[in-house]
This record gives C-alpha cells, sequence and structure tokens, in this order.
C-alpha cells in the first residue's frame, strides 16, 4: 500500500473519529434519561422521615423591592411550625427600597423576619449570604439552612419536603426543583421552562441515581448545620459557581446531596436572549472555574464518594464540551466529504436512527414527566433543538425527502451545484447554528430586525442557543475577563 | 383504616405531625412511580416510531 493511501485511510479514520466524538454527548443524555424511570423505584424517600428542624432561611437581596414582598409573604405561609423558622434578609447596600419592604414585612411578622443590611456590597452573591451566614453561626439556634433567591416562591408544602431528608444523618443538602413560574412566558421563558424539566427533573433524578450531584440550585437549597461548619462555614467566593462549589465540598466530605423534585418553588427567568445570555455566561463561565479545581477528582473512583465515577465524569464533561463535540461533527462530516464523499454519505445515512431516537426518547420522556410545563411548553420542547437540526434528523433519516421530494412540490429540480450547496449546509449545521445564535443576541430589541430575533430562535433551537453562549464564555475564561456578578433583573411576574 | 384515611391528602399533610408527615413521603413514594411509567412509554414510543421509520425508509 502507498503512503498516500495510508495517509488518505488514517485521515478519514480520523474525520469518523470527529464524527463519532460529536454522538458522545447525545450518549450521555440518553444515558442520563434511562436512569429516570430507575428513579421511580430507587429514591432516597425511603430513608426520608418526619423531621422538622430549626430553619434559617438567608435570603441576599440587592434591589429586590419588587419581588420581595411576594417572596417573604410565601414564605410566611409555609406549612412549617413558625417557632421554627426565621427568615434573613441580607440587604446588599441596595439602593432602592428593599431595605424599606423588609422593614414592613418584619413589622407584619414580628420575630420571624429580619433584616441585615450591608452598608458596602458589590461583591457578588456569595459575599453577601457569607454575611447572614456569619451572623446566624454566633448562636445555636440554626439547625438548618435554607438559601434562597430574593425572587423565589415556594409552594406551602416545600420547605418540609426537603427537612425530610435531613432526617437521614448521612445527608448533608438538599435542592429543590426549580420551575420557570412566570405568569404570562414569553418565548425564552416557555424554552427554559422545558430545559428545566430536563436539566432538574430529569437529569438531577438521575444524578440521584447515580450517588452524585452535580449542583445545589442557588435558590432553594438547603443544609445541614453540621454540612456548612464541615465546608469551612461559608459559601467559596473564588469562583462564578458557588453553589456548585459547596455541592462538591459536601459530597467529597463523604456527605449526600439529595434532590427532591416533589419538593417545587417557582422563579422568574429572563425572558430576553440578552438577559438569558447574561445569566449563562456566568454560570458556563463558573463550571470552567469548577472543572479546574477539582480537576483532582475527575475520573477517580474514591471511597467516600461518587464524583470520581466513570458515569458522572461522563456527563459532566458532556454538557462541558458539547459545544466543541458539535465542531467536532461538523468539521468530520465536511471533511469527509471532501476526502471521501462516499463514507460520509454512509455515515450520516447510517446515524439517522441514533439522531431520531435520542430526540424522540428525551422529548416525549420530558413532556410525560411535568405534564404541567408541558401544557406551556410543549411547542418550545418539540422545537428545543431548533428546526434546522429536524431537517438534519429527516435528511438522515429519509435521504430523498428534501433533494427529491420536496423541490417536487415545488416543480423546482436541484442541480449539482444546489445538491452540493444542500448536503455541506446540513453538514455544517451544528456549526452555523450556533453562529445564527450569536445574531439572534444582536439583533434583538433592534428595531430594523428585532422581529427575527423570535423566528430565528425557533430556527436555530434553544439547544445550540445554549451552545453558543457556552463558548463565549469560555472564551471570556481563557481571556481572564473580569468576574463581574451581572445580576438578572426580575420584575416579579411569578404566579403560583 | 380512618385514621390511615384521616391522615391523607395535602390538608391532612399540613397538620405536621408525624403520621401525617409519613402518609406524604409514601404518597410522594407512589408520585415517583410515574416517572418510571413515563419512561417506558417514552423507550417504547421511540422503539415503535424508528421502527415503523427504518421499515419504510
Amino acid at each position: 500500500m502507498s503512503w498516500p493511501a495510508v495517509g488518505h485511510d488514517v485521515l478519514v479514520t480520523l474525520l469518523v473519529v470527529l464524527v463519532v466524538v460529536g454522538i458522545v454527548p447525545a450518549l450521555a443524555g440518553v444515558y442520563q434519561y434511562l436512569l429516570v424511570p430507575v428513579h421511580g423505584l430507587r429514591n432516597h424517600l425511603r430513608r426520608a422521615a418526619s423531621h422538622l428542624p430549626r430553619v434559617a432561611v438567608v435570603v441576599p437581596a440587592w434591589n429586590e423591592g419588587a419581588v420581595l414582598a411576594a417572596s417573604l409573604e410565601r414564605l410566611m405561609r409555609l406549612e412549617y411550625p413558625a417557632d421554627r423558622l426565621r427568615v434573613y434578609v441580607v440587604d446588599d447596600a441596595s439602593t432602592d427600597d428593599t431595605p424599606d419592604v423588609v422593614r414592613a414585612k418584619a413589622a407584619e411578622h414580628p420575630g420571624r423576619i429580619h433584616l441585615l443590611r450591608r452598608e458596602q456590597g458589590g461583591q457578588g452573591k456569595a459575599h453577601t449570604l457569607n454575611h447572614g451566614i456569619e451572623h446566624l453561626l454566633r448562636d445555636d439556634w440554626m439547625q438548618a439552612l435554607l438559601i434562597m433567591d430574593a425572587d423565589v416562591i415556594y409552594r406551602p408544602d416545600s420547605l418540609r419536603r426537603m427537612t425530610r431528608h435531613l432526617a437521614d444523618p448521612q445527608v448533608g443538602a438538599v435542592t429543590a426543583y426549580i420551575r420557570e413560574g412566570s405568569g404570562r412566558p414569553g418565548a425564552v421563558a416557555r424554552f427554559i421552562g422545558y430545559e428545566y424539566v430536563t436539566a432538574q427533573a430529569c437529569a438531577r433524578r438521575a444524578q440521584n441515581v447515580m450517588g452524585a450531584v452535580a449542583c445545589l440550585a442557588g435558590g432553594a437549597q438547603l443544609h445541614t448545620r453540621a454540612n456548612l461548619e464541615a465546608i469551612g462555614g461559608r459559601i467559596d467566593t473564588s469562583t462564578l459557581a458557588e453553589d456548585t462549589f459547596s455541592t462538591f465540598l459536601t459530597q467529597l466530605d463523604g456527605r449526600t446531596v439529595v434532590f427532591d423534585g416533589q419538593a417545587v418553588v417557582l422563579a422568574e427567568e429572563p425572558d430576553s436572549v440578552r438577559a438569558l445570555w447574561k445569566q449563562r455566561v456566568r454560570w458556563a463561565r463558573g463550571n470552567v472555574q469548577i472543572t479546574a479545581r477539582f480537576r483532582r477528582t475527575w475520573f477517580r473512583p474514591a471511597r467516600g464518594h461518587r464524583l470520581g465515577r466513570l458515569d458522572f465524569g461522563l456527563v459532566w464533561f458532556s454538557v462541558f464540551a458539547l459545544p466543541f463535540t458539535l465542531v467536532a461533527a461538523s468539521t468530520g462530516f465536511i471533511g469527509l466529504y471532501f476526502v471521501s464523499p462516499g463514507t460520509a454519505q454512509t455515515l450520516f445515512g447510517q446515524l439517522w436512527w441514533f439522531g431520531l431516537g435520542t430526540y424522540l426518547f428525551i422529548t416525549i420522556t420530558t413532556l410525560l414527566v411535568d405534564l404541567d410545563t408541558a401544557r406551556r411548553s410543549w411547542f418550545e420542547g418539540l422545537l428545543f433543538p431548533g428546526v434546522g437540526a429536524l431537517v438534519l434528523v429527516v435528511a438522515s433519516a429519509t435521504p430523498g425527502f428534501w433533494l427529491d421530494t420536496v423541490p417536487a412540490w415545488l416543480g423546482i429540480t436541484l442541480t449539482p451545484a444546489g445538491v452540493e450547496a444542500w448536503t455541506l449546509l446540513l453538514y455544517s449545521w451544528p456549526v452555523l447554528s450556533m453562529v445564527l445564535a450569536r445574531l439572534i443576541r444582536d439583533v434583538e430589541g433592534t428595531r430594523l430586525l428585532g422581529w427575527a430575533s423570535r423566528p430565528l430562535l425557533y430556527l436555530v433551537g434553544y439547544g445550540p442557543l445554549l451552545c453558543a453562549i457556552t463558548l463565549d464564555a469560555y472564551v471570556r475564561e481563557w481571556r481572564g475577563a473580569a468576574q463581574t456578578w451581572d445580576k438578572t433583573e426580575k420584575t416579579g411576574r411569578v404566579t403560583a | 383504616m380512618n385514621a390511615h384515611r384521616h391522615a391523607d391528602g395535602p390538608q391532612a399533610w399540613a397538620r405536621l405531625t408525624d403520621d401525617a408527615l409519613r402518609h406524604e413521603i409514601e404518597a410522594n413514594r407512589r408520585a415517583e412511580r410515574w416517572f418510571t411509567v413515563a419512561g417506558a412509554c417514552a423507550a417504547l414510543l421511540t422503539v415503535l416510531v424508528v421502527l415503523v421509520v427504518a421499515a419504510v425508509r
């Protein structure tokens, strides 16, 4: 065999490997979803028991005047012994009427709501929380600490459904299910609502089964006092992902983190791509920092915890590396198109069942597990990967549909150049969708093209939008951009 | 049996007695089984659709 032939075969093999790398995140997703039914039979509720410890609720607040009153009132209506619940609002030097709102509520509920004010703030949520925690640890009243966001609305049964897991002394922390709760959600909020079903209701149940939970929800996390003291008596301030940091420390110390999907809280989420971008860039940068900080944990099974499990690592890095795997898949297919077009066509055609099966299994499961959200967000659920990606799935499953059937309907015939352009468009879509996602952010709110942002969002898909945001975050982290806590604006639109 | 019925349901659970909270836990455990059903239905539907597409392809 000649060297050029060997070189060609090696190149083809490498390109095929790139395509296979591209499907690994989907495999990890399917794996997680296969664990969801297991959770129905095997979950921590068998070790939960009636348990109502003294709970201090810490609410960090900066200019939350519009949303705080409703949240505080809901906390006062929790079905929980009144003498075992105290709320501490840590005002991070707000410039609006936040302190007045808290004082008014404190007057309505004497002894139960307290204001802790920082005269100089702006350092971020973790610092604000630590101000409150330091105050609470001075005496021994608090047996458990609930961290929440100012806009989160708790259902009357939410807290006791979290505390019941603390009856198991092995448990260090519990997190609830945060549902998107806007009264009249727009497209972005509906996409987020669906996303939260996948990322919380399903993925965290899967993580419960794995015995390794990636992240306590920032708006609803309950720690035992013992756990809080064991992880240093404070929240980490060195990363943008303080919630994930606490989650990892808890588990590395041998204590369990539990997700209770029956403990539901409602939150207002961003309803514009720009606001979502700001929020998720922060989260993604935080995840980069976490990945680096805990680098000695990945894929190293250990006695006291399960964060080093192979499956947990694959799930974590599948999400982490998703933008790169999309680039790998496109690169592989486009490269094969030029180097070995037959291989490209065969591979593309052979993967049809995988693409279709993954989409159907994940979408149907997600819509079934939370029927309330499904009623609001079924359309966004169906178009989560985007119209473009669904066109790709159809092209793979029925090769003649777009090349012959549809042109016939339109009374046209594709030329060879047209077929080539179409094929390259399909192969490059995973990358193109991320580029177009960036465009959505840029045109949103502009006078001339603002109207195009929503149709473009459905074309591109919410999944690729998240990938584009993640890529942006990685670039910023690599460039060493300043770590700023860009607060998501809330308007108090949550209804329950 | 009457005591069991009396301790069941969200209103009863709100009384926060040990019995009521135990019943709530049991009710939530039963509710979790829906996830097993949902996952199985989704898997079955997926396999069916993929088989149909494979047959007509």
